[in-house]
């Protein structure tokens, strides 16, 4: 049985100074130039249409509410196609962009692209892994998934919140386990019942999870999940015997546990660790993948197993090149230690910082606890001070602690810029983070679709109306005024056009 | 506030050649880029965040 895969990302495009009323003109200017690298055409998708278009890639580019730039991989059968593809689709768009920029008189180094779950302003973003399935949609799954969903280390991308230094952007807006809604009531397992098939397919839209950077991250993120879910429709139980009593409490628990083996509580009313969690979920992963045969599954489970067990041998350091919130924490850990404190240190700050903040002038301020007295509700003034004399912390030091908490949060939010001149490029560059590939399989995919799916003849088509006006499209379809061609079979990677009826 | 066009950084930060990492100065890399690349002033940083924020959520 096959089935296909695909990650979707939303991108920020963070504008600098003067130029910020630009935003909206440029992603559109940009998006508009996508036709000069691949052949694309007008994406219908949605009601109304989001403005976007279907590219000779496979992939599609659109404008997503909040002016996001979403991009959407091809359905492809590998995780590492999707992977590779997802930073095709940036690339493209940074090279794109300095012209774009230049044109609407905007200095292009003010321009920033950014795949980051969070923008720390109370709004999140998503990276989002989809996988198809046979016979199970999401609800269905939810006792063999959640366990999985909630202990995904790999997953994680790393940031800060009022605990400190945390290893998720995402479990903080996570509020139930189940949900239909990706917005606000955010779920572990979301309902999104949308196959973009024809009949007798489902396709899971995981949106819990980190927008990571780290290639690895993002392959283990994708990869894992999609050969978990592929087991699971194909008849391997796996899960419930780790179902955890609550698993919110648990993503709470895990966000601070940085080594994954803090015990967590079972339904069972056992206890396990997280990392024991994923142990028994890869377990059974390796005797799937060597039943089966398949190239990317044994990749995959290769790769999980080697951060699983240096995870547990070697502790946080040692995925520090490999995974985003293992990297990022070193990254901070560095930084606090030139400017003279620790890790440790600084997250005693974060409560008290994150509960003052709103109400605190950064600016010169002789006597902030009298300030905070004036300005704050009386409940939120006595937490404050309660972890202020809990950590004996100085009150007169709040000010500079606060300007620390937002240097951390610009570092966090610089990490995630996709252009090689940004903080994560700069640290592959310099050999700190790996890559599991290079920039000529990036180059490639930014003009050819993966093959072996729907995803290669949708680009034909696409390549042969390209130049024609009337032309639009979405998963399914490409059509002209006088033509239309169908794409509802996943794994079909041929079509024919068909005469469309005059209206 | 401009960015400089070759680095992408601001003004202020340091423009110090490139790094590449040794075995023996892994940790360094992670805090020669953190300081190279974070703004010196604290009204660059609040520009930072205020240039990464968002109309409305996402997904």
């Amino acid at each position: 049985m096959m089935s296909v895969m695909g990650l979707e990302s939303e991108l920020n495009l963070a504008v600098a100074g003067p130029s910020r009323q630009a935003k909206k003109p440029l992603i559109t200017a940009l998006l508009d130039q996508v036709k000069q690298v691949v052949p694309a055409v007008v994406n219908v998708e949605g009601s109304p249409p989001l403005p976007g278009f279907m590219t000779g890639n496979g992939s599609r580019i659109y404008v997503d509410l909040g002016n996001l730039i979403e991009i959407a991989t091809p359905e492809v059968v590998t995780p590492m196609e999707a992977v590779i593809s997802l930073h095709a689709n940036e690339r493209m768009l940074l090279q794109l962009l300095p012209d774009v920029a230049r044109n609407l008189h905007v200095n292009p180094a003010n321009v920033i692209l950014n795949r980051c779950a969070t923008s720390y302003d109370g709004h999140y973003r998503g990276m989002h892994v989809n996988v198809s399935t046979r016979h199970f949609e999401a609800g269905a799954l939810v006792e063999h998934l959640v366990p999985f969903l909630v202990t995904r280390f790999y997953a994680c991308a790393g940031g800060i919140g009022p605990q400190g230094f945390v290893m998720s952007h995402k479990a903080v807006a996570i509020r139930t386990i189940v949900s239909a809604d990706a917005r606000v009531n955010r779920g572990i397992i979301h309902l999104k019942d949308e196959p973009l098939s024809g009949s007798g397919t489902y396709r899971l839209h995981i949106a819990h999870g980190d927008a990571t950077m780290a290639t690895l991250s993002t392959y283990l993120s994708l990869g894992c999940t999609a050969l978990v879910i592929r087991m699971l429709d194909d008849g391997v139980c796996v899960g419930p015997m780790c179902k955890l009593a609550d698993p919110i409490a648990a993503l709470r628990v895990l966000d601070t546990d940085y080594t994954w083996s803090a015990p967590l509580l079972l339904a069972s009313g056992c206890e396990g660790s997280a990392l024991d969690i994923q142990e028994h979920y890869l377990r059974a992963a390796e005797r799937y993948a060597s039943r089966k045969g398949v190239a990317w599954m044994r990749d995959v489970t290769g790769r999980w197993r080697t951060a699983v067990d240096t995870l547990r041998a070697q502790g946080p350091p040692g995925l520090a090149r490999d995974c985003d919130a293992y990297a990022k924490r070193k990254l901070y850990v560095a930084y606090l230690n030139r400017l003279g404190t620790t890790l440790a240190e600084f997250s005693c700050w974060c409560g008290p910082v994150a509960a003052a903040r709103p109400y605190l002038s950064l600016g010169p301020c002789t006597t902030p606890r009298q300030r905070l007295q004036e300005r704050m509700p009386a409940v939120r003034f006595t937490f404050l001070e309660e972890r202020m004399r809990r950590h004996r912390l100085a009150w007169s030091e709040l000010p500079r602690a606060a300007a620390l908490y937002e240097r951390m949060v610009a570092l966090d939010l610089l990490y995630h810029d996709v252009s090689e001149l940004g903080l994560f490029g700069r640290l592959c560059s310099a050999g700190a983070i790996r890559s599991l590939f290079g920039k000529a399989e990036v180059l490639a995919a930014m003009r050819q679709p993966p093959r072996g799916t729907r995803a290669e003849a949708r680009a034909r088509a696409i390549t042969e109306v390209a130049n024609d006006a009337s032309a639009r499209g979405n998963w399914l379809e490409i059509r002209t005024t006088s033509r239309r061609a169908e794409f509802k079979d996943p794994m079909c990677t041929t079509f024919t056009w068909a005469a469309q009826k005059a209206k | 506030m401009e960015r400089n066009p070759q680095q992408r950084v601001w003004p202020d930060c340091d423009e110090s050649p490139e790094t590449t990492m040794t075995a023996d100065h892994d940790d360094s890399v992670f805090g020669d880029l953190a300081d190279r690349m974070l703004p010196k002033s604290d009204a660059m940083i609040r520009e930072t965040l205020e240039e990464h924020q968002t109309e409305a959520q996402g997904e």
